[in-house]
């Protein structure tokens, strides 16, 4: 979910293959980082490349923090944070960075809220004076709260509107979760973004956004030294909180494929949104089975691709193995050629899935994915936004920054035989829920 | 994608820095070959990337009777060539996690391969090839298109995605810029490899064409590559067909009154709106001060509308304004969308936020905080070796200079407050304003027809326009 309606891929962040030659491509050492009195981690990149600089802040809190009642609230709050602090009032957060040349926006997931500012370096002051102040005191207005209510309500009826896989992806994820908070969608439900109250607000912010529960990474034409001064000035004098408790809900082990249908009139093919139970990104297996979604679903030359799009059954396939704190889902999407083809279809992807546990993969094949992987890094090496987004998704979702430099010799490490074994290990039919959407039940 | 509303101006003063972000479109070198084909290098080390585009004169104004042939011959030069079969192709390219993808919009087509300098000898032939001696094999003609066709029905589940075509079919009623990028069903479904061939031999053609090269890579190796590759391209000679599509002036309907294609889509849980009318071509000497006038109405966060319709009301996540301005003319245009019940009162207020233009006008405080964010957020728009590529495609494709590019900050800087409420009024359209809206009929209906002469149309119809 994001604040702005703005289409932007979060970037899977799985990247690298061999980079480890590549010279002036940014390195590990080129960050520099520093931890302030109350815990708030820093990240800083001198990036010259162009006299403009960002501020991203990654904060350990998504709607995996939420329970019954307060679906939704990561996010609802996300929003909130732009309605007005002590120093700058509603509506002026936004104008004053939009003054000094800035833009903003924010996103939230099941495990992360992030907030992201764009801004020409000269503006970097105005924009710690900025962030510290909505951080530090918050004011949580109740005629801003309202209107929010009704912007956030918009942004899941056009979500459901025109995203067939918002509208199923949330029916699998419940249908897959029970127990673990996974099972709502980071929207919330809309009876919650209704209920909810401004304390329930304001305990969430007392909770959550205290300094030591985030990361902060500065990337541009700024110096370290300055970067350091400003934080120690604006963030320093913010208390640190106790630390929130740790989510100890285990999801219970799946025994059987679950399937969910979902009905609605103006879809004309139906769509398959088809999830194995998958652990999560701090995982040993975790590398492995990045390349393995690699390997089934990235290009025309892939196995589902061939199989199911080549083929003429379906018009669309892809998979999806992204960062979660729990353990989650590999995702496989399908958009069907046509009424009537889902269980073909579905038998088809099943049978290259076990083609590839009794077969395993070849040579070339990892060696396609390592090459996929490696393109995508220097993609994000490209821009000061590609690099602080993976820098703080490693800082976060791997617990260290470095390992975006090591991943290079994490994904040479993977062999065939290990992408064989996690093929066989997690995509079971009794790890599966299997997600259909049409007009009509077939 | 953001909206906004009037500053005070107290509260800027003391806040507002002075901002230093700028930026010049980098050196890059232009030349033509013997055959007309025009050559853009602009070598970049920053990663170790190339960036190939070929950007042609083969767009879907140039599709004829044949709505979506554009879409469909970009799409099957990558169905293999004389010395690579499809297979060959895809394999080799992934091999190397290069991309290779061609496609097109309504004024041009372009094929794009992206991949590791490294691999310059293994991709560099591929690209070649696809766009020389493509073999557009008759099987996989067809299954493209299928595939095609079963897209377009899909495309219908969302109205985002298809409003631009109803505003343009509303707009351009009878001219090519009317024309559906990825066409009609029944246009689509009666192409074959033979239509296809026909449409590549009458506009894929040098003399027109641009060979874009950004990224890490030897200029001197480069210009001997692009010569040996497609100093011997011809083309077929100029038809009357392809002269035809080259400069089509995209003149809007006169309209004499407000009018409203009302789109309906039963199962809609809310309405998607454009409202509008004629805009300005790309290459207009105002264009560049109405983007900063667009900012202040709808391009920003805080922006007038975007203020007015999610922030002061909460009646949608987001509004916004845009010029679509094009070789051939342009349009310009409010959107938003909100649930089904609100239908009238965004409207209304996006109406009567709009109107401020003409009854209040632009404040000083407000178009010094647009200039100084079009201004600071102007240089990351050029970071990536694709960016550049683009803006390079933007000179060829509208006549531009590296100076006439690089006049946009200076533009942007230099514009006063009379002159923006000057332009503003002179260029947005005031009244007869022309509206789509995408929702469901019978219950908007009767809201519809406040507004103007309504016309209504199914959303599963195979058409765009009445």
């Amino acid at each position: 979910m994001e604040r702005r309606p703005i289409r932007r891929l979060l970037t899977a962040l799985g990247l690298l293959g061999l980079c480890a030659s590549a010279q002036a491509v940014t390195t590990a050492k080129d960050v520099q980082t520093f931890t302030l009195d109350n815990g708030m981690k820093f990240l800083v990149l001198e990036d010259h490349s162009i006299p403009n600089a960002n501020f991203y802040l990654f904060w350990k809190v998504g709607s995996r923090n939420e329970y019954p009642g307060i679906t939704g609230l990561s996010h609802f709050f996300e929003h909130m944070m732009f309605n007005g602090a002590k120093k700058y009032g509603p509506k002026q957060f936004d104008r004053v960075m939009e003054a000094n040349g800035g833009a903003n926006n924010a996103y939230t997931t099941n495990d992360v809220t992030v907030y992201t500012d764009w801004f020409p370096a000269s503006a970097l002051e105005t924009i710690f004076d900025l962030e510290a102040d909505r951080i530090a005191d918050l004011n949580l207005d109740d005629k801003m709260v309202e209107s929010e209510r009704g912007v956030v309500a918009s942004e899941r009826t056009t979500g459901l509107e025109n995203s067939p896989w918002r509208t199923l992806g949330e029916e699998v994820d419940g249908m897959a979760f029970r127990a673990h908070p996974y099972s709502w969608p980071v929207i919330g439900h809309e009876s919650d973004i209704q209920g909810w109250k401004k304390s329930d607000l304001q305990a969430y912010f007392d909770t959550y956004y205290a300094p030591n529960n985030a990361v902060a990474i500065v990337v541009g034409a700024v110096k370290v030294a300055e970067v350091k001064r400003l934080a120690k000035q604006y963030f320093e004098p913010i208390p640190a909180a106790e630390p929130p408790r740790a989510i100890h809900t285990v999801e219970p082990e799946q025994k059987g494929e679950r399937r969910v249908f979902v009905e609605k009139a103006s879809i004309r093919a139906p769509h398959l949104l088809i999830g194995y139970k998958t652990p999560a990104s701090n995982h040993p297996d975790y590398y492995a089975l990045d390349m393995l979604t690699t390997i089934l679903a990235e290009g025309n030359s892939s196995r589902l691709y061939k199989a199911l799009v080549d083929s003429g059954l379906a018009t669309m396939a892809g998979a999806g193995y992204e960062e979660h704190f729990d353990p989650y889902l590999m995702q496989f999407y399908v958009v069907a050629a046509g009424e009537g083809k889902t269980a073909q279809i579905e038998s088809v992807l099943y049978g290259e899935i076990d083609k590839l546990i009794k077969d395993g993969v070849s040579k070339e094949e990892v060696q396609k994915a390592r090459s996929q992987k490696l393109m995508r890094f220097y993609k994000q090496l490209e821009t000061i936004n590609g690099k602080a987004n993976t820098l703080g998704t490693y800082e976060v979702f791997f617990g260290d920054f470095k390992k975006m430099f090591e991943a290079p010799k994490a994904y040479e490490a993977v062999t065939a035989a290990d992408i064989q074994r996690v093929a066989a290990e997690y995509l079971k039919k009794s790890r599966r829920t299997v997600g259909i959407l049409a007009a009509k039940e077939e | 994608m953001k909206p906004l509303r009037l500053l005070a101006a107290a509260a800027l003063t003391a806040v507002s820095g002075m901002v230093s972000a700028a930026f010049e479109l980098p050196a890059h070198e232009r030349y033509q070959l013997d055959n007309g084909l025009t050559v853009y290098l602009m070598p970049q080390k920053e990663v170790p990337l190339v960036h190939v585009r070929l950007e042609l004169a083969a767009g879907a104004i140039a599709d004829g009777k044949e709505h979506g042939i554009a879409a469909l011959t970009a799409d099957s030069l990558l169905l293999g060539s004389k010395q690579y079969s499809k297979g060959e192709l895809e394999a080799a390219v992934d091999l190397r996690g290069a991309t290779l993808r061609a496609n097109a919009d309504l004024e041009s087509a372009h094929v794009v391969a992206e991949y590791l300098d490294k691999d310059n000898a293994a991709i560099w032939p591929i690209f070649v090839d696809a766009v020389r001696n493509p073999a557009f094999p008759a099987d996989e003609v067809s299954k493209l298109r299928d595939r095609r066709l079963q897209e377009l029905t899909l495309a219908k589940q969302s109205p985002r995605q298809v409003i631009d075509n109803y505003f343009r079919g509303l707009m351009y009623t009878g001219s090519v810029y009317a024309n559906p990028v990825t066409g009609l069903e029944s246009t689509v479904k009666a192409m074959d490899r033979t239509a296809v061939e026909r449409f590549y031999r009458q506009h894929y053609q040098p003399h027109s064409a641009a060979l874009i090269v950004v990224g890490d890579y030897d200029s001197k190796v480069m210009k001997k590559q692009i010569q040996q590759a497609f100093g011997s391209w011809r083309g077929e000679r100029k038809t009357a067909a392809s002269e035809s599509a080259a400069v089509p002036v995209a003149v809007p309907v006169t309209v004499s009154e407000a009018r409203v294609l009302l789109v309906d889509k039963p199962d809609a849980i809310e309405t998607t709106f454009y409202i509008g009318g004629a805009g300005v071509a790309r290459k207009h000497p105002d264009y560049n001060a109405l983007t900063v006038i667009n900012t202040i109405l709808g391009g920003r966060f805080t922006s007038w509308l975007n203020d007015e319709l999610r922030v002061n009301s909460g009646l949608t996540y987001g509004a916004r304004s845009q010029f679509n301005a094009m070789r051939g003319g342009g349009l310009f245009n409010i959107t938003t969308f909100t649930a089904k019940a609100n239908t009238e009162k965004a409207i209304d207020l996006a109406l009567s936020t709009y109107q401020r233009i003409w009854t209040q006008g632009i404040d000083e405080a407000t178009l010094s905080s647009a200039k100084a964010y079009v201004k600071g957020l102007y240089p990351p728009k050029f970071e990536t070796a694709a960016d550049l590529a683009d803006a390079l495609a933007m000179l060829h494709q509208y006549g531009m200079s590296k100076a006439e590019f690089d006049q946009y900050l200076a533009d942007v800087e230099a514009l006063t407050l009379d002159r923006a409420n000057a332009l503003a009024r002179q260029h947005l359209p005031k009244d007869k304003l022309q509206f789509v809206l995408i929702g469901n009929a019978a219950e908007i209906g009767a809201v519809a027809a406040k507004y103007g002469k309504v016309s209504q149309i199914d959303i599963q119809q195979d058409r765009f326009q009445l």
